[in-house]
């Protein structure tokens, strides 16, 4: 320990005399710890920690899936879940929910929240419990018992001001009173934005309903000893019984029991390891570049170890010393690169679309002050041992004889040229992949949606079953709304849309086409997305009409069933045939095909055009839309005037998601976004530690030859040949770190293609392109260091020696 | 205590070998101070570093003490350096960015001896070179006999048997270089074997006995 401890001392003592040394590497460090330590935050919150319940490993999400089709995500009956409750004997508990927004009606402004429908048993089975108040009881979950509602901290804090009183107090939401009975704890982890949880009434009493209508979302918590393995064997029998039993609703449809968090991380997993991978090779150049500074150091301290040798010291002794000097250098990279953290930190978390606050979790904890105390003695010794190996194995004899420092020093030089070919062969491998990612991000933002999002407001709102519960309620209201929005000022053009493209999600319906035998069953259906639309909405979007009409306010509920299909859809079911005039079924009607619009890119910018249907909303009601409005100028104050608009139809009806169209896309985007620019800021990090690298080895091969460049001016050489020589050098190494740069690239850079869009990952121009930038940086970086070597004065060169 | 039997040194260049040392025979019996003389590059150092074990790459037999040095492997040989040897060098070799005392505390940490018990052995070796004023100075501050002095006082602070010391004087004027010879003679006057390479006549007087090497070979 004594020892330790004085070998701290040293270390510490030595760095402070050779301050220009300790600040380059501590800048070195500092960069490369610092993204280790920003990427590892979001790591730990995401992928380490993706779900902040208590021993979140057991827990698992259920899911009907047809095991003829491989359609997964597949929500699940009431009827379902109730056996797969009773019957199962491998977990402790399962429990069911769905997500329903609610109109809040509290003071004088109606309020839309986020809400969720649960089992009575969800929070018992994730181990969380009401911070205030109580939980559901198990019965009322049972239909007739009395509504009551769990609130989250954050609305009960903005609501009712965090007053305790408020429990037992009536909470109004869709028109129905419940009972507020608690207050769910401040860190409770949400799916989403959802602000009120009510029991999910698990209604059994008419069991062809019960089975036919799938909207719950299963989970379950594995009993201990069991395994998802053995859930599934069980699930799946389960299954296959209820099959048997009830063909006409579960005819070859099975169950996947999946991990929860598993899924909770599929869709970042790939990218985040992209990234976390990429600050890994950010490191690794710094590394190399404070091992470059080592180099050097060790070798002018070779008297120095020579004489500890000479005074008994063992080499793993002396190992042991150079290595406690790194390891402080790096803990002190380590401590001051928790500065670019904070703000890297900050900044992501600025960065990212949150509408749930979940990025408060993406913050510096006691893990990633442990991660980078981990990271940092793991780069002390890594960029510390080779330059220990190097200075400690020295011919003793010789050393001590020659009473100097000076030795030979072509095996450090070869190793100090080893590590700058590693740096830029990395530093290109990251330019590549941080290139593809951009240009693909690029390519992504210009892609033409299939409508004019110029623009274009849009905003939801969601009519209460109880109020608007028919087809002609919820069309009276939209009719109502749709012509005191058109009559405003600037309004060009004004639709409702079930979903909205992009930003609102897709719903799914089953559509059985003429001449297949059975009519009904998910087995035989073919899966389509579907929108419910008015008839001003394809003008409002501007999406093309190919062939046959729109809707028009002709088409109501009394009128023959009509729909407008996508183009992808009449090439894809009517290849040598005009669809109009051919019918589908969905729901319980038959419907026929009025007309063709242009494929607009729904499911996102990154997805391709899929089979659509639209279908008029007089005729397929829908309680919740997105009202799109198409302005001819800023639509600022119009906001306000379609509020009130909505509230002189109903003063309990609340407005929400009000932003335009390009926002809307813009916030789509945000996760490519973000990845973009941390790919991107990570390659600029590595380009100038690069940079830098090749800059100090050039820097200290010059100085290592002034006597040689004398000599050789001396003899006659032009400055133009001094800086030949140097360069030439310098090129060398660039182009080997490029060949292998580009090898390197193209053997990894595979992992991107999932995160790509419009451009493969061995896209030569940006190969290309980005080597020749880096080649020229570096080829900077040599030149100044051969400018300082050609006005070498022989004299004093020569003199020196 | 060490006797050396056809010890030779060489380097290979291709087919044709180049010695450094042929055929050293020679013995030093404990309490000797021994001179090694001759003329440059005759090979006094190379045979002066072969004795402290700095260089392993050699033929022959050499025996210290009952240890068979040539039969030892490099790890247990420092061992054995550690336990019986001291070394001072023509330029002194002290460490630059430790003080005196930290100076004469290394070689007693590197032999893993406790704290308490360095710092005892430090004062007193400070004291017995009456450098104790001097014991907080970095070595470029002080001048060069008093850089030597401390030198040689780390030499004797683990209390080894045998000092090698290589041209000790060399780079001191003639009074300093007197007052180092005084002390190697005190110290051998203590039981401390001395071995010596120099170049100079007066210091050889100091000795006991002078070993001749011309060209590799002991030439008397």
């Amino acid at each position: 320990m004594n020892a330790f401890l004085q070998d701290i001392r040293y270390s510490a003592r030595m760095l402070a005399k050779t301050p220009g040394f300790t600040l380059s590497a501590l800048l070195a460090l500092t960069l490369g710890i610092g993204v280790n330590s920003t990427m590892f935050s979001v790591v730990n919150a995401v992928l380490l920690h993706p779900l902040r319940y208590r021993s979140p490993e057991r827990l698992a999400i259920l899911l009907s899936e047809s095991t003829t089709k491989n359609i997964q995500q597949w929500p699940v009956s009431d009827f379902d879940f109730d056996v797969w409750r009773r019957e199962n004997h491998v977990f402790e508990q399962v429990a069911g929910l769905g997500q329903q927004g609610f109109n809040l009606t509290l003071g004088s402004e109606p309020e839309r929240v986020g809400g969720v429908l649960i089992t009575a048993n969800y929070f018992d089975m994730l181990r969380v419990r009401p911070a205030i108040g109580r939980n559901f009881r198990m019965d009322e979950d049972q239909k007739g018992r009395d509504p009551v509602a769990i609130i989250s901290h954050g609305l009960w804090q903005r609501r009712f001001n965090g007053d305790r009183g408020a429990l037992g107090r009536p909470l109004i939401l869709d028109g129905t009173s419940y009972t507020l009975i608690g207050v769910m704890p401040p860190d409770f982890m949400r799916l989403e934005d959802e602000d009120v949880w009510v029991p999910w009434v698990v209604n059994l009493d008419d069991p062809v309903k019960a089975r036919g209508r799938r909207g719950m979302v299963v989970f379950g918590r594995l009993k201990d000893g069991k395994t998802f393995r053995e859930a599934q064997t069980e699930m799946s029998q389960i299954a296959g019984r209820l099959s048997a039993a009830y063909p006409e609703s579960n005819k070859d449809l099975g169950v996947r029991v999946s991990s929860w968090e598993s899924m909770q991380i599929s869709d970042m997993r790939t990218s985040l390891i992209v990234l976390w991978s990429a600050v890994g090779f950010v490191l690794l150049i710094a590394c190399a570049n404070v091992a470059n500074l080592l180099l050097v150091k060790a070798n002018a301290r070779r008297r120095e170890v020579a004489i500890r040798l000479a005074l008994g010291a063992g080499r793993f002794r002396l190992i042991r010393q150079l290595l406690t000097e790194s390891s402080l250098l790096a803990l002190l990279g380590g401590i001051i690169g928790m500065l670019p953290t904070l703000w890297g930190v900050d900044l992501i978390r600025r960065s990212i679309y949150d509408p749930s606050g979940e990025t408060k979790y993406i913050a510096v904890d006691g893990a990633v002050l442990g991660y980078t105390l981990l990271v940092s003695l793991f780069t002390g010794i890594c960029f510390g041992l080779l330059p220990a190996l190097t200075a400690t194995k020295t011919e003793l004899s010789e050393m001590l004889k020659q009473g100097s420092a000076r030795g030979s020093v072509s095996s450090g030089n070869r190793m100090r040229s080893a590590f700058v070919v590693a740096e830029i062969s990395i530093a290109l491998m990251l330019l590549i992949g941080a290139g593809l990612v951009l240009k693909s991000f690029v390519k992504l933002r210009a892609v033409d949606p299939g409508f004019n999002a110029s623009n274009v407001l849009t905003l939801r709102l969601s009519l209460p079953a109880n109020r608007y519960g028919t087809v002609d309620t919820q069309g009276a209201f939209y009719r109502d709304l749709l012509d005191r929005v058109q009559a405003l000022p600037g309004v060009q053009n004004a639709g409702v849309t079930s979903e909205l493209p992009i930003v609102g999600g897709q719903d799914d319906t089953a559509v059985y086409f003429p001449g297949k035998k059975e009519e009904s069953g998910l087995a035989n259906a073919t899966i389509i997305h579907y929108s419910t639309v008015s008839p001003n909405y394809f003008a409002a979007m501007q999406i093309h009409l190919v062939a046959g009409r729109g809707f028009n306010d002709s088409d109501t509920a009394k009128a023959p069933p009509v729909a407008v299909i996508n183009d992808k859809m009449a090439r894809e079911y009517w290849p040598n045939a005009n669809p109009i005039g051919k019918n589908f079924k969905t729901g319980d009607k038959w419907w026929t095909i009025a007309g063709v619009v242009a494929n607009i890119h729904h499911a996102g910018l990154e997805s391709k055009p899929t089979p659509e249907i639209y279908l008029p909303y007089q005729q397929f009601p829908s309680p919740s839309v997105h009202l799109v409005v198409r302005t001819m100028e800023r639509q600022g104050s119009l906001v306000v005037s379609i509020r009130q608009a909505v509230l002189s139809l109903d003063r309990n009806q609340p407005i929400y998601e009000i932003r335009t169209m390009k926002a809307g896309i813009e916030a789509s985007l945000n996760l490519q976004q973000v990845a973009a620019g941390l790919c991107g800021a990570f390659a600029v990090v590595a380009l100038i530690l690069a940079t830098i690298g090749i800059y100090g080895v050039m820097s200290y091969v010059v100085s290592q030859r002034t006597h040689e460049i004398g000599i050789r001016m001396a003899l006659g050489a032009q400055q133009q040949d001094v800086v030949r020589m140097v360069v030439g050098r310098g090129a060398w190494m660039i182009a080997f770190g490029l060949a292998i740069g580009t090898l390197a690239a193209a053997g990894i850079t595979w992992v991107l293609t999932d995160l790509l869009f419009g451009i493969s990952a061995t896209d030569p121009s940006t190969y290309a392109g980005l080597a020749a930038f880096l080649a020229a940086v570096a080829l900077v970086a040599s030149y100044v260091p051969a400018r300082r070597a050609a006005r070498v004065d022989p004299v004093i060169a020569l003199r020196e020696e | 205590m060490i006797v050396l039997r056809n010890v030779e040194k060489y380097f290979e260049h291709g087919p044709t070998k180049t010695f450094v040392l042929r055929r050293i025979n020679a013995e030093i019996k404990e309490g000797e101070f021994v001179s090694i003389m001759g003329p440059s590059g005759a090979g006094k150092s190379t045979l002066l570093h072969l004795l402290g074990m700095h260089d392993s790459a050699w033929t022959g037999e050499y025996y210290l003490l009952d240890h068979a040095i040539h039969k030892i492997n490099k790890k247990d040989r420092m061992e054995i350096y550690k336990k019986y040897f001291g070394f001072v060098f023509q330029s002194y070799h002290l460490l630059d960015s430790l003080t005196v005392y930290e100076n004469l505390d290394i070689p007693l940490s590197y032999r893993n001896i406790k704290k308490g018990e360095r710092d005892s052995i430090v004062c007193d070796v400070l004291d017995r070179f009456q450098i104790v004023g001097k014991k907080d100075l970095y070595p470029n501050q002080l001048s060069g006999g008093q850089q030597q002095l401390v030198a040689i006082a780390r030499a004797i602070v683990a209390t080894p048997k045998i000092i090698l010391a290589d041209e000790p004087t060399g780079n001191l004027h003639s009074n300093q270089g007197k007052e180092i010879m005084e002390l190697f003679k005190k110290l051998n006057e203590g039981g401390t074997t001395i071995i010596q390479v120099t170049h100079n006549e007066r210091n050889a007087e100091y000795g006991n006995r002078v070993i001749n090497i011309a060209d590799g070979w002991i030439s008397d």
